[in-house]
């Protein structure tokens, strides 16, 4: 077992994101799930005021449509730490679908 | 005279620095231990001290829950090793919090522990905003 603490990156969205500047936002995930590509960063502003606590990198894109806990998106593969995954949304350990049920007035981002 | 002024000249300077950046503080934290099959609350209750240890390098912020994630300790624990736990700590900002976390802000992060066997002791190997 080897000690894998995150990179300073990681825990400074905020700045990240507003240093490269946000391409997009949007409160739809749905919405969210059509813009993105292969290579976006993308954040979330957890309660829709534009300061980023979370950061991703899209790794994959699929073309098809998915349906897991109640919400349909484009499906994406998102690299980031805690958990150090790299994972489809619509997989178990990818949450990124589940955030606006847990946070209403949360607005995605698509980073420059 | 002019001793008496450079000893007060430090002297604030000090305590200017003292307010200005605390330690993480956990004074006031609530701690869910919950209820695990898999985990002793002795073991538990090891790995919450480090997490609540390792807080103490988050200047400016305040824990205020700290709970154990019976069920993302077992979803993680399948991918890579079997001895793994997992908290979700919620935590505040002040000014000029650690890490360039946000003024004023509140955060829902999760640590992660793993440890070789039950002979080892708990080890932080990840922490941050989980999803």
């Amino acid at each position: 077992m080897t000690k894998k603490y995150t990179t300073q990156v990681w825990t400074v969205a905020d700045k990240f994101a507003k240093f490269y500047g946000i391409k997009s936002t949007t409160k739809d995930f749905y919405t969210f799930s059509t813009r993105i590509r292969q290579g976006s960063f993308i954040a979330y502003s957890r309660y829709g005021d534009g300061k980023y606590a979370h950061m991703g990198f899209v790794t994959a894109k699929s073309s098809t449509k998915k349906k897991t806990s109640g919400v349909t998106y484009y499906d994406f593969k998102v690299a980031q730490h805690t958990s150090d995954y790299n994972a489809w949304v619509s997989s178990s350990t990818n949450g990124w679908e589940k955030i606006k049920s847990n946070y209403p007035k949360a607005t995605f981002a698509i980073v420059y | 005279m002019r001793k008496i002024s450079l000893l007060l000249i430090v002297l604030v300077l000090c305590g200017t620095a003292t307010s200005c950046s605390s330690n993480g503080k956990t004074d006031n934290v609530d701690i869910d231990y919950g209820v695990s099959e898999k985990y002793k609350e002795e073991e538990i209750e090891a790995a919450a001290r480090l997490v609540l240890e390792d807080f103490k390098r988050f200047n400016n912020c305040e824990l205020i829950k700290l709970k154990y994630s019976e069920e993302d300790s077992l979803d993680l624990a399948t991918q890579d090793s079997d001895e793994i736990i997992v908290f979700v700590a919620d935590f505040i900002t002040g000014e000029s919090p650690a890490a360039g976390l946000m003024s004023n802000y509140e955060y829902s992060w999760k640590w992660i522990l793993e440890r070789e066997d039950l002979k080892n002791e708990w080890e932080i190997t990840d922490y941050g905003d989980g999803l």
